[in-house]
């Protein structure tokens, strides 16, 4: 099943970026998209973590079903966070996908290493930056088939 | 030959007067003339067979050209002693029998016997024979002993010219050799030193002598405290030792040296011979070059950094204002003043332009450190992708390629293309508005390289453009007419440049323009071949 197909309320998206300019174009690329969807942002690794953990504050937080991490940021950079979720056995199935301005080789390697699930590089072009996150969700929601969150990881929920 | 020997007229008299030979002498020797003619020749067979009884001057003997002629010769060479006067014209004469013997192999001692016998034999036959000048002249016995010992005496000198004038070579080699010679006695106590140590380590020769090897020697950096006597053992062991030297100046500054030592015979006890040359100017060439290695490759990293930095940090600040403009754009075209209209196509226009700008540049600084090893690359292949890259320009153009055959090259196939993409693409854009693009494609060897021509039919440059086209962001043109950012041939150079090659053009205006490139061809189990295959098996085992 897909991730449509499988949830009856808007689409969890979890944006962990600083700069509040990606985070307004996100927000208008997302706004045109035919999925419910609801976007939470944060915009350091340290609650990212905290929030995927629902350590306080975030205690009500909710699972989200796809992660969009960019890779510098502040306090604990991405590559960092993407480490501990793929270590985490309740996170790590949480698709995640890189969306960063690095095209640098060494990134793309390294980020792969951690067990990203995409990486990404951000268009500079406007359009193009709007057909890139459309793309990334259709693509996670509508096509590719992702597993039930079992037990283990909704008892974290509660 | 007597001038290199010194002997002029005065050491000619000199050793006359020393024998006590007078002029009245050298006259009344003649007297025995008449004699000699008569029994010389039975002196020379008796000579002869005396020579012939030792085997080893036997065998000089017998390998003379014709044993007549050498009988008669030597036989003139006693009567020539008795027939005065014995000027320098003599001199001569007597310094080339001494070569000649010398040429044949025969030692001085034997001729010095010889002479030993002839005057012995002389004396005899001058007593015994009934009309002997000797009876009227009793004292002409002393003058033929004097003759014959003035005369055995220049033949000596024959011998030990050449021997002299090679000890006179060697000992001018020695002195003037680019290297200091020490030469020491069995006890590290130096018995002999050229003059080219006072150059190097400031005393002079005669000062050196008698002093110990101790009190210049600091240590031995490859043979840490081991110290000289180790010196000697490895060069008795091994035939010689080589190696870096710590000395002490007279100025009582270190020396860093290069030498050798060679044992003067099987021991050490015999002596040994020390060379050395001063390293202060290799060391200090060294450390330079060390310094801008570092540099170089501190510059290299400084480069790949401010890659990372533009590819991140300055993309970022740039893509918001691309976004962002384009977003106003998007929302508000129309709605504002036509002016706004115009400012807002200006911000994106230039925002999208420096976008470019970086990509090119990050392009242009990766072709080093990014680019992959030197391996065979098909040229012909290269072109094709470059062209399947282009084929829309070249369709929507009309152009005809002409290609040539293209060899095998030592090569990054992925900067090869980028090179054929890059020339290709120029000749396609600067293409004259009356004709379609004509390109022609060729190589052909020449020298140690392959020389490629990419010719066309296009627009042409001047002269004076030649070398402004190859620096990055230099256009001739404005962006309206073509644009570009003034990377390509920029980009193109430093690919040629990094494939070991060199590129250029040739042109003048309205009749087209040929590039034309070198790249090193690939050479089936050549040392390129070795070195390659070293660089790839390099690069395999230093992936992640």
């Amino acid at each position: 099943m897909t991730l449509i197909e499988q949830v009856g309320r808007p689409v969890e998206f979890l944006l962990v970026e600083d700069n509040p300019g990606d985070v307004r174009l996100t927000r208008e690329a997302l706004k045109d998209s035919k999925v419910r969807n609801n976007l939470n942002v944060l915009g350091d690794g340290i609650s990212a973590l905290a929030y995927l953990r629902r350590d306080s504050p975030y205690e009500n937080a909710l699972r989200p079903d796809i992660i969009l991490l960019d890779l510098n940021l502040p306090k604990m950079d991405g590559r960092e966070v993407l480490s501990k979720i793929k270590a985490d056995r309740a996170l790590r199935r949480i698709p995640v996908v890189v969306i960063t301005s690095s095209e640098a080789e060494q990134d793309i390697l390294r980020t792969y290493d951690l067990h990203v699930n995409c990486y990404v590089t951000k268009p500079v072009d406007l359009d193009q930056f709007i057909k890139v996150v459309q793309s990334i969700e259709s693509f996670w929601l509508t096509i590719v088939q992702l597993p039930m969150p079992d037990e283990s990881e909704s008892s974290s929920r509660d | 030959m007597a001038e290199r020997l010194n002997l002029s007229g005065d050491e000619i008299r000199k050793r006359k007067s020393f024998l006590g030979l007078s002029g009245e002498e050298e006259i009344s020797i003649n007297l025995l003339r008449p004699q000699f003619q008569k029994t010389v020749p039975a002196f020379v067979t008796l000579l002869h067979q005396r020579i012939r009884s030792f085997p080893e001057t036997a065998r000089i003997l017998e390998k003379a050209h014709s044993q007549s002629w050498l009988h008669s010769r030597q036989a003139e060479y006693f009567i020539e002693l008795v027939s005065g006067p014995y000027d320098m014209s003599y001199v001569h004469n007597r310094l080339a029998v001494g070569i000649s013997h010398q040429e044949i192999g025969l030692g001085p001692e034997w001729v010095q016997a010889s002479f030993g016998l002839f005057l012995e034999w002389a004396c005899r036959i001058l007593r015994e024979e009934p009309d002997s000048p000797l009876s009227a002249n009793p004292r002409l016995a002393d003058s033929l002993a004097k003759i014959t010992l003035f005369d055995s005496g220049l033949v000596m000198d024959s011998y030990f010219m050449a021997e002299n004038e090679r000890n006179e070579v060697l000992s001018r080699i020695f002195e003037t050799n680019a290297e200091v010679v020490w030469i020491f006695d069995g006890k590290w106590t130096l018995r002999h030193a050229n003059k080219t140590s006072e150059k190097i380590i400031g005393w002079t020769p005669s000062e050196l002598v008698g002093k110990s090897f101790e009190d210049f020697l600091v240590k031995s950096p490859a043979l840490s405290d081991h110290g000289k006597g180790r010196l000697a053992e490895i060069a008795a062991c091994e035939g010689h030792w080589e190696g870096e030297l710590l000395l002490t100046h007279r100025n009582g500054s270190e020396l860093a040296v290069w030498a050798t030592l060679h044992l003067l015979d099987e021991t050490p006890e015999s002596g040994m011979i020390l060379e050395f040359r001063d390293r202060t100017a290799e060391k200090q060439m060294e450390r330079e070059l060390l310094q801008k290695t570092n540099d170089l490759l501190r510059s290299n990293r400084d480069l790949e950094q401010f890659a990372y930095v533009a590819s991140h940090d300055l993309q970022e600040p740039l893509r918001m204002v691309t976004s962002y403009t384009q977003l106003l754009a998007r929302r508000y075209e129309g709605r504002l003043s036509d002016e706004a209209d115009e400012f807002i196509r200006f911000a994106v226009d230039g925002a999208i332009r420096m976008q470019a700008l970086i990509n090119a540049l990050l392009t242009y600084s990766r072709v080093d450190t990014r680019g992959r090893p030197l391996i065979e690359t098909e040229t012909g292949v290269a072109l094709d992708h470059a062209l399947e890259n282009l084929s829309f320009a070249i369709r929507e153009s009309g152009a005809e390629i002409d290609r040539g055959p293209l060899p095998r090259v030592v090569g990054d196939p992925v900067q090869i293309m980028q090179l054929f993409q890059n020339v290709v693409g120029n000749a396609l854009k600067f293409r004259s508005p009356d004709r379609p693009p004509r390109i022609t494609i060729r190589a052909e060897k020449e020298g140690q390289f392959c020389l490629f021509s990419v010719s066309d039919n296009g627009i042409g440059i001047a002269p004076q453009y030649f070398e402004r086209i190859f620096t990055i962001f230099q256009r001739l043109h404005t962006r309206e007419e073509y644009p570009g950012t003034g990377i390509g041939l920029a980009l193109c150079q430093r690919i040629v440049e990094r494939h070991g090659g060199s590129i250029s053009v040739r042109s003048s205006p309205g009749e087209g323009a040929t590039f034309l490139f070198t790249l090193k061809p690939f050479e089936e189990g050549g040392a390129t071949n070795a070195s390659l295959s070293q660089n790839v098996s390099f690069q395999k085992g230093s992936k992640p």
